[in-house]
């Protein structure tokens, strides 16, 4: 996805990563893929059992909706810990040996500052939904608790990107 | 009224230092708001969007399509197609390079994204090519622009994320892409003709094959063919919905990449993870993008647009060709997946408003983008090339290109001239 | 001078905004002599689902919406749910506006929100792309489309298997025959562009069930106006919004039967054999409402006798 994909980089970013506490990373990493591999399996069932049996799913889509963004916020850690989110780096890999660092860490200040204020308006957000007791539509699928995962998981992708800003960037590592 | 001016020109500077595009869209977006409609409003909107923008039953096709892809590839599918592609076309001058172009059409087929086509077909066909002494612009330059089929040819991450955008049917979108998408095949192989007869060093004739062999070739094919009738054939009879076609297009991929050995624990845990990874940075861009947009929206810019635009004494086919020199420009420094979400918010409005079709500019935006792929500066598709090939100087593979992007152009200007050549076959469809 | 930003989530044509908030906005600005004007934003600002509490935090002055979106906030307003209730919008909206100043209100539902009106559309009807629906054992077994709320409660009574589908994607589940049929009333035939697959109509004597909606402003922005300004704007809102946006839904039920008939769907009216089929199977689907109000200490008998009377009031 970035121009930052070349393989010495992809190399610097795996060493990054095992940085992550391990164990952590794997269990997202298992996590999400759970997740995935669900949402494939929740449509087929959904499909078959709607041209074999006349029998759908109840709220599959509801389900497959929730699956998605538990899917997008699980991911967040490993994606913010690899340091993968998408960059247009055409001026930083031009630029003065003495500004890149300053770009650099502009740039990792700014993705924590981000993510901080996703995790904080998610909690809120929660919040919010708890208060109303707010759920899906047909399968009263509880919305705070998806809120306040979706908060937690901003609030370890806010941690990885912190301790990013006081990491020597990958090129002149 | 000008307010999105200054927002405008605080994006341009964060994206070139670097700092992540959904970061940089995000906090313009937000800080923009703030200023307009004040703390509570503005983060009640960017709360909103951040919690909602997942929790979408379209936008779940983003990553079944990716994961089909992902299944296809290590289910070893690409590489028959290729030997099936090769055994027919191989033995004329530029041969190889034409069967590249025809393969990474039919990866197309059923893989969403042109970076993975690209990387993929790089993987395959490459070797082969090198192998026959093919020269090395034109060997990259065939895999980088056929690459970019990728997001024309459904199913498409990209059509999606426009369908999303502007409410058009996904399916309909998905079906205009394919006669669209055959022309850029048969022009990407004129362009390897041509450049091969300019030069017939750069393309050698590959070697004779056998009917048997090619017969037995075509047999690999099968499979990918299945996966392509399953998913857009189901789409286009109405037998699936586009989300439902991307969850048995994924698990078809499943079962053949399953039948065939190719996966264990590790590899599935592997592909799964990769897929999820890929799902996180699109969504993550589509987010910051969403922010950025209601800002925008606010400010008034899509107005002022179609404002400015019905000011000018001029016909709306000029407001067009003003619109894709937009994207031209944004094009050679953005990201694809990131272009069409700054700029489809801000001109699909404009389009509509002067009597065009919307599935129709859909596939001129992916025409657009596909174009960007394999522009410098940033051409993400010569990048991924780069990856495959080290010891090839970036401007080696930009070179080779440029018959294809002149092949894009020409396939413009007949996309602009016959819109026919998109919408035909949606309408059909009914 | 104020002006009142409206979050629009529909197509730029549709009734709601140029039936219902395009008048008003009008109104409001001719009644405070252009003190206030209201404009209309061009972009959605969130999903529909999020109209309420974007409107609480002040992202904008206005939304409109639908409390089914949000099932658990609002358990009040499945009073003008319920099936059989009335054959127009007109007078179900008026008869609603009163009940709630009367009954709902004290319950404050509605909390941190200045509320403008209250509505329903039109009656819900039976529609079916396969043969016309004459009696309740068709639906036995059938597989319909259904909202969420109480139109899902009345398609479990009456055995209805019920096909989820977010409403974009009302026409594939018909046209492919995931779902036989569908439960809309008049307008969103068309408007869902399912004339084209939908064969047969039955319309139900006062309605299978409804759709109640909401139109709200910010707390704080309400609080600015000047008491004449929120005088007057009260005057054009209320009961008189209530019955304009009734009259809006009416009509645009006639154009969809209209266009209906004029493509060839056929469309009946259930017998009293149906009727008093579907009746005994949903006997006792006022509780959902009842219940509610017991919780909220709110006199649900004397809500739901105060709607009928006022229905029947109106609908001479
Ligand atoms: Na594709
Ligand atoms: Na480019």
């Amino acid at each position: 996805m970035t121009a930052r994909s070349g393989p010495t980089e992809a190399a610097a970013r795996r060493r990054w990563a095992a940085r992550l506490p391990a164990a952590c990373a794997a269990a997202l990493h298992v996590i999400a893929g759970v997740l995935l591999f669900a949402m494939m399996i929740l449509t087929v069932v959904d499909v078959i059992g709607r041209y074999l049996f006349t029998a759908p799913v109840p709220g599959a889509f509801e389900a497959t909706e929730v699956m998605l963004v538990l899917i997008v916020f699980v991911g967040m850690p490993i994606v913010t810990g690899r340091q993968e989110h998408v960059s247009v780096l055409l001026f930083y890999d031009r630029a003065p040996a003495a500004l890149v660092p300053v770009l650099r860490i502009l740039s990792r200040v700014l993705t924590a500052v981000a993510l901080g204020v996703a995790a904080w308006l998610l909690y809120e957000k929660g919040v919010e939904l708890a208060a109303y007791g707010d759920t899906t539509v047909l399968l009263r699928i509880p919305l705070a608790p998806v809120a306040y995962a979706m908060a937690a998981l901003s609030a370890v992708a806010t941690v990885v990107a912190a301790i990013a800003v006081f990491h020597r960037g990958e090129a002149e590592a | 009224m000008d307010s999105w001016v200054p927002g405008l020109i605080g994006l341009l500077i964060l994206l070139f230092a670097g700092v992540p595009i959904a970061v940089a869209m995000g906090i313009v977006g937000s800080v923009g708001l703030i200023l307009m409609i004040g703390a509570q409003g503005a983060w009640a909107i960017v709360g909103q969007t951040v919690f909602d923008t997942g929790l979408s039953y379209t936008l779940s096709v983003v990553p079944l399509f990716i994961l089909m892809g992902n299944f296809v590839t290590r289910a070893g599918l690409s590489d028959e197609l290729y030997a099936a592609c090769h055994a027919w076309l191989g033995p004329r001058p530029g041969g190889l390079a034409m069967a590249t172009a025809v393969a990474c059409g039919g990866f197309s087929a059923v893989c969403g994204s042109s970076l993975a086509t690209a990387a993929t077909m790089g993987k395959v066909a490459l070797p082969q090519m090198r192998k026959y002494r093919y020269d090395d612009s034109l060997a990259s330059g065939v895999i980088a622009a056929g690459g970019t089929l990728g997001i024309l040819i459904p199913p498409s991450v990209i059509l999606v994320i426009y369908g999303v955008t502007t409410q058009q049917d996904i399916g309909r979108l998905f079906i205009a892409g394919i006669v669209p998408g055959i022309i850029g095949i048969l022009s990407y192989i004129v362009a390897v003709r041509v450049v091969c007869a300019l030069d017939p060093s750069k393309g050698p004739r590959g070697p004779k094959v056998p009917m048997a062999e090619k017969l037995r070739a075509t047999r690999g094919v099968l499979g990918i063919m299945g996966l392509f009738v399953l998913v857009i054939g189901g789409i286009y009879v109405g037998a699936f919905t586009a989300t439902e076609a991307a969850g048995m297009g994924a698990f078809g991929a499943f079962l053949i990449a399953l039948y065939r050995r190719a996966l264990t624990y590790r590899i599935v845990g592997e592909i799964l993870a990769e897929t999820a990874a890929t799902t996180t940075m699109m969504f993550a861009v589509l987010i910051g993008a969403l922010v950025f947009a209601n800002y925008v929206n606010i400010a008034g810019l899509p107005n002022d647009l179609t404002a400015f635009a019905s000011a000018q004494d001029v016909p709306p086919f000029v407001i067009l060709l003003g619109v894709l020199a937009v994207y031209l420009v944004l094009g050679m420094v953005l990201e694809s997946l990131s272009m069409v979400l700054l700029t489809v918010p801000i001109f699909a409005p404009l389009i509509g408003a002067l009597g065009y079709d919307l599935v129709w500019f859909g596939i001129v935006v992916v025409i657009m983008t596909e174009i960007s792929l394999i522009t410098p500066p940033v051409g993400l598709n010569v990048f991924v090339l780069k990856t495959v090939l080290p010891d090839v100087p970036i401007g080696t593979i930009f070179k080779g290109v440029v018959p294809f992007i002149l092949a894009d152009v020409g396939r413009m200007i007949l996309l602009l001239a016959f819109p026919a050549i998109a919408l035909g076959l949606p309408n059909l469809m009914g | 001078q104020t002006t009142l930003r409206v979050s629009n989530w529909l197509p730029p044509g549709h009734p709601l905004m140029t039936d219902i908030i395009g008048p008003w906005g009008e109104k409001v600005e001719e009644v405070t002599d252009g003190r206030v004007k209201v404009e209309v934003m061009q972009a959605p600002i969130g999903k529909p689902p999020a109209q309420y509490d974007l409107i609480r935090n002040g992202a904008a002055d206005v939304a409109y919406g639908v409390h089914g979106y949000t099932p658990n906030r609002f358990g009040l307003t499945s009073l003008v749910e319920l099936p059989f209730l009335s054959n127009t919008s007109e007078a179900l909206s008026v008869a609603y506006w009163r009940v709630f100043e009367e009954y709902l209100k004290e319950a404050n539902e509605h909390e941190g929100v200045k509320v403008v009106t209250l509505f329903t559309h039109g009656p819900g009807e039976i529609y079916t792309t396969q043969d016309a629906v004459t009696s309740a054992d068709q639906l036995n077994g059938a597989k319909y489309r259904v909202g969420g709320g109480l139109a899902n409660m009345v398609a479990q009574k009456l055995g209805i298997v019920p096909v989820s589908a977010p409403s974009p994607q009302v026409y594939e589940i018909l046209s492919n025959g995931v779902a036989d049929g569908i439960l809309f009333p008049a307008e969103s035939v068309p408007f869902f562009k399912i004339d084209t697959v939908i064969k047969n109509g039955t319309s139900v004597d006062g309605g299978l069930y409804n759709t109640s909606f909401f139109i709200i402003m910010n707390q704080r922005t309400w609080d600015g106006l000047s008491e004449e300004d929120q005088k007057a704007i009260d005057e054009v809102s209320g009961e008189t919004l209530a019955r304009i946006a009734g009259q809006a839904w009416d009509n645009a039920d006639t154009a969809g039967v209209e266009k209906m008939k004029s493509e060839g769907i056929e469309i009946i009216e259930a017998d009293d054999a149906f009727m008093s089929a579907l009746q005994e199977k949903l006997a006792g689907i006022d509780s959902v409402f009842l219940d509610a109000a017991k919780e909220k200490g709110i006199d649900g008998e004397a809500a739901l006798k105060m709607l009928k009377e006022e229905v029947a009031k109106e609908s001479k």
